[in-house]
């Protein structure tokens, strides 16, 4: 009677493991393949009978909404096109991307957005015919501006609150409608310009001379170096074999440390960068957050590259100026100014402002997060001071404002595709700095002459709107 | 409340033996009232439907348990709460579907309830091994009335019709055939478990002995071509053959049924085209995710859908395929709670079948021992078939799930088979 016990309890328990490994197979495993399979008619069910939330700007102006048309809901975007990839679409047979692909599960109302006990369960027991609308911190006003002053070329904006981290504006060039998306499915992605790309997050470009900044920080923090230091500048250096000159060639002779970064001279920074240490730069840079992927959700936020250390001199020199195997996006530029600009209280980059029900009360809403100091105050007045005088009488001149004090950073980085990409890093008032902003625009050649200019149109946009 | 240990000193000894069971029951009554009056929210007009469908469960099974307590039966404490539980399961995944549909099962699982005590309590089971042949020649009865005046539905002669009342007999057949087998292997199981003859490197029986074996296996051949029942025709003969292996403890009871019947089944594939399209449709439901396969795409479906929690009792689409109520409610559950409320309810499904099979090979009683096991194979083998056939580890069949499937025959049977068991598992009767 023994073995029949064993050989059923066996086959007993081995049915069963095979059924719980089978309906892991199909519950767990595959859900991400049958769950956005097009045919899948719970998507289909869903769609018609839940109003997918809307997406707005700051004033409740409307980014994306679902409308009711001839063939069920209809989402339309009412945004701007250089919006578009951060934004995202919505579509049957594409899917989703973006911010409508992050958020999804809120704006179809199938996640309880808020952390009460109470509302969550009363959500859990509501039948869902309309889901949550989610207020982003943009202001489509000032987007509209950011996207006119890039005009029809290629590159990316981004601008932010300096106190919170809010983005006020994030632009992504060129853009495209999310409305089109299914019947210009192959045009879209077919495009030379790759306008799905989101370059403002996720577009890898060298910082160039906007990375002195960084080298600043790191000199005044812990290379014994002042702003009043003085170096001997003589045009170029050679290391290793290689020379790497100053743009155009000119040799400043003895220059303080304040005027090498207002002339952008790169013998004095490579000379800065040396005294430094590699270690200890890659260090200043790994803190700023390069290298490592912000903290905004989504899948379509990029992380740059950092390279490792111990450089060898050579390597240190062309990192001082931004070159060498560093790449940065410009929500990671923008984060870097914005610390510089608050003191050196680094804020998480932020999107969404709220989430609420619909015509109800907010459920969610989000509250500014330190993520900590990266350099002292008083250097950060030192590095502020010193990109004011690159606007007032440097390499920035072309974003100065009447009124107001901005204060920025050029750069042009160079890189293997073609002309260098324009770079323009800033953040106004010089004083009490309300914004900061990271624009790039790919091989438009100097960042002081195509990309300050730009800067300059935001600035003048925000500060005219915000005192009329 | 009656489970407190001050108040129960003072209650008689049947009380305080079955407090476990009580305790189990009581979080049996829990998840039926808050799973049907949750899954019922938007098929009931009034919420209070759902609390009193799921309280006439409740109270069932606590009538059950204050009898069993009554009498001072001392059968195991964990087949009631464990049925229990499925029973809770089943109606929730109807009351998500219609009131009536809950209703009319309510109703079958209380006339089954009464029929619990009938298989429990009397000592005399016995004796059903001399009415072998009596119960045999009427589940074969019942079998070929179906496959040759039956009601033909979804390609399938499953149902059969005297007047007003409709019923499928396959769960009967089922139990029959149960005793039927039981019946002849108690008899002779020195026969069986001492081969004689020699075929090949086994050794077999005498040739006149195999005859049981052979006509099983007629039957599955007749089962599976004039009633186009691939699951029954399987789960018969497995039955038969698992059953006689328990008996004998002969590997040759596996091995010999098992090559005769991928023998019949791959020529009854070549022959038949509704048999190979049963294979087809298992290998590649997307030939046609809306012909042949749209049963098992559209299950696909919901199982990813319902993911590891699942999306909510009563949000599910799963219900609204056809034949959902029969074939389907593992899907359902899958969908609304999830691969934690799937994996729930087949562990509950399995802890009932382990505790089944533990119970029956403690038995002292040879034909009761196997009548115990015919009903604990019997059930393991249509969870497998069905939950594997959902989840493509076999091809899909009709069969039922034990006391979730919608079905009043199917439930009646299944109760009074549980009866049955516990009957078994009375200390009386251990070895």
């Amino acid at each position: 009677m023994r073995r029949p016990v064993v050989l059923l309890t066996y086959l007993l328990i081995g049915g069963y493991l095979l059924l719980i490994g089978g309906a892991l197979y199909w519950q767990v495993g595959q859900r991400e393949v049958l769950v956005n399979h097009p045919s899948n008619p719970y998507q289909l069910l869903e769609r018609r009978s839940v109003q997918r939330g809307g997406i707005f700007d700051s004033s409740g102006e409307v980014i994306a909404e679902s409308v009711q048309g001839e063939k069920g809901f209809e989402r339309v975007f009412r945004g701007t096109f250089g919006l578009a990839p951060t934004i995202g679409y919505f579509s049957q047979r594409y899917g989703t991307a973006g911010l409508e692909k992050n958020l999804d599960d809120m704006l179809m109302g199938r996640r309880y957005p808020g952390t009460s006990v109470v509302g969550r369960f009363r959500h859990l027991l509501s039948e869902r015919t309309s889901g949550y609308d989610v207020i982003t911190s943009l202001d489509l006003n000032l987007q509209r501006t950011v996207e006119q002053a890039l005009g029809n070329r290629r590159g990316a904006a981004v601008v932010m609150e300096v106190k919170t981290g809010r983005i006020l504006a994030i632009a992504s060039v060129p853009g495209f409608n999310p409305q089109e998306i299914d019947p210009q499915w192959d045009t879209i992605t077919g495009d030379a310009d790759s306008p799905l790309y989101n370059r403002a997050l996720a577009g890898f470009y060298p910082p160039g001379s906007t990375f002195k900044i960084v080298v600043l920080a790191a000199a005044l923090a812990n290379g014994g170096l002042d702003l009043a230091s003085v170096f001997d500048d003589r045009g170029s250096v050679t290391i290793q074999g290689h020379q790497i000159a100053n743009a155009g060639g000119t040799s400043w002779g003895s220059i303080s440390l304040l005027d090498a970064l207002v002339v952008s001279s790169n013998t004095v920074f490579i000379e800065v960068a040396r005294r430094v240490g590699s270690e200890e730069l890659l260090q200043m840079a790994g803190s700023f957050g390069l290298g490592r992927k912000p903290p905004l959700a989504g899948d379509n936020v990029g992380a740059g590259k950092l390279p490792a250390g111990p450089l060898s001199p050579l390597e240190l020199a062309q990192m001082a100026i931004g070159q060498y195997g560093i790449v940065t996006t410009p929500l990671q530029m923008a984060v870097v100014v914005q610390t510089i600009a608050n003191d050196g209280l680094m804020m998480e980059p932020v999107l969404v402002d709220a989430v609420k029900a619909r015509g109800g009360s907010g459920k969610w809403t989000n509250r500014p997060r330190p993520m900590g100091y990266v350099i002292s105050a008083d250097n950060a007045r030192k590095i502020r001071q010193a990109m004011a005088e690159v606007v007032t009488r440097g390499t920035g001149r072309n974003a100065a404002l009447r009124g107001i004090d901005v204060a920025g950073k050029t750069g042009s980085a160079e890189n293997p595709q073609g002309r260098a990409h324009a770079w323009f890093v800033g953040m106004a008032p010089v004083d009490k700095p309300e914004i900061c902003l990271a624009v790039v625009v790919e091989h438009g050649g100097s960042g002081g002459s195509v990309a300050a200019p730009i800067a300059r149109r935001i600035f003048a946009a925000y500060f005219q709107g915000a005192a009329g | 409340m009656l489970s407190g240990r001050g108040l129960e000193k003072y209650l008689p000894a049947g009380f305080r033996a079955r407090r476990h069971e009580r305790r189990l029951l009581a979080l049996v009554a829990v998840i039926a009232l808050l799973g049907v009056s949750l899954s019922g929210r938007s098929s009931f007009d009034v919420w209070h439907q759902g609390v009193g469908l799921g309280g006439s469960l409740v109270i069932g099974l606590f009538c059950l348990h204050l009898l069993f307590c009554f009498a001072g039966f001392s059968g195991d404490e964990n087949l009631l709460p464990l049925c229990g539980f499925l029973c809770a399961l089943s109606l929730t995944t109807l009351a998500g579907m219609s009131l009536s549909l809950a209703l009319r099962q309510l109703r079958w699982m209380l006339l089954g309830f009464t029929l619990i005590p009938l298989g429990a309590l009397p000592r005399h089971w016995e004796s059903l091994a001399n009415y072998r042949y009596l119960v045999g020649v009427t589940g074969l009865g019942l079998l070929f009335l179906t496959a040759f005046f039956g009601v033909e539905q979804w390609g399938a002669r499953l149902w059969f019709e005297i007047g007003p009342v409709r019923f499928q007999p396959g769960e009967v057949v089922r139990l029959g055939l149960g005793v039927f087998i039981a019946g002849i292997l108690s008899e002779n199981s020195q026969l069986f478990a001492h081969p004689t003859a020699k075929l090949g490197p086994f050794s077999i029986p005498e040739p006149r002995h195999l005859m049981p074996l052979l006509s099983i296996w007629v039957l599955f051949l007749f089962v599976l071509i004039v009633q186009r029942d691939l699951g029954s025709a399987v789960l018969y003969y497995a039955l038969f053959a698992l059953l006689s292996y328990a008996a004998t403890g002969q590997i040759v009871y596996l091995v010999l049924p098992a090559v005769m019947g991928g023998l019949g089944g791959a020529i009854a594939a070549l022959v038949f085209p509704h048999v190979a399209t049963r294979f087809e449709i298992w290998l590649d439901p997307w030939a046609s995710p809306r012909g042949a396969g749209y049963q098992i795409v559209q299950t696909m479906f919901a199982l990813a859908n319902g993911g590891w929690l699942g999306i909510g009792l009563g949000q599910g689409l799963a219900r609204t395929i056809p034949a959902s109520h029969t074939d389907l409610p593992l899907v359902v559950i899958g969908e609304e709670l999830g691969f934690a409320g799937l994996t729930g309810c087949l562990t509950a499904e399995f802890l009932l079948a382990a505790k089944g099979l533990a119970i029956s090979f403690r038995c002292g009683h040879g034909f009761l021992r196997l009548l115990g096991l015919s009903v604990v194979i019997g059930w393991s083998l249509s969870v497998f078939l069905v939950a594997g056939g959902l989840l493509r580890l076999v091809p899909l069949t009709g069969l039922v799930t034990p006391f979730i499937s919608y079905g009043g025959t199917a439930m009646v049977t299944n109760l009074f088979s549980l009866g049955l068991l516990l009957n078994i598992s009375r200390q009386e009767i251990w070895s």
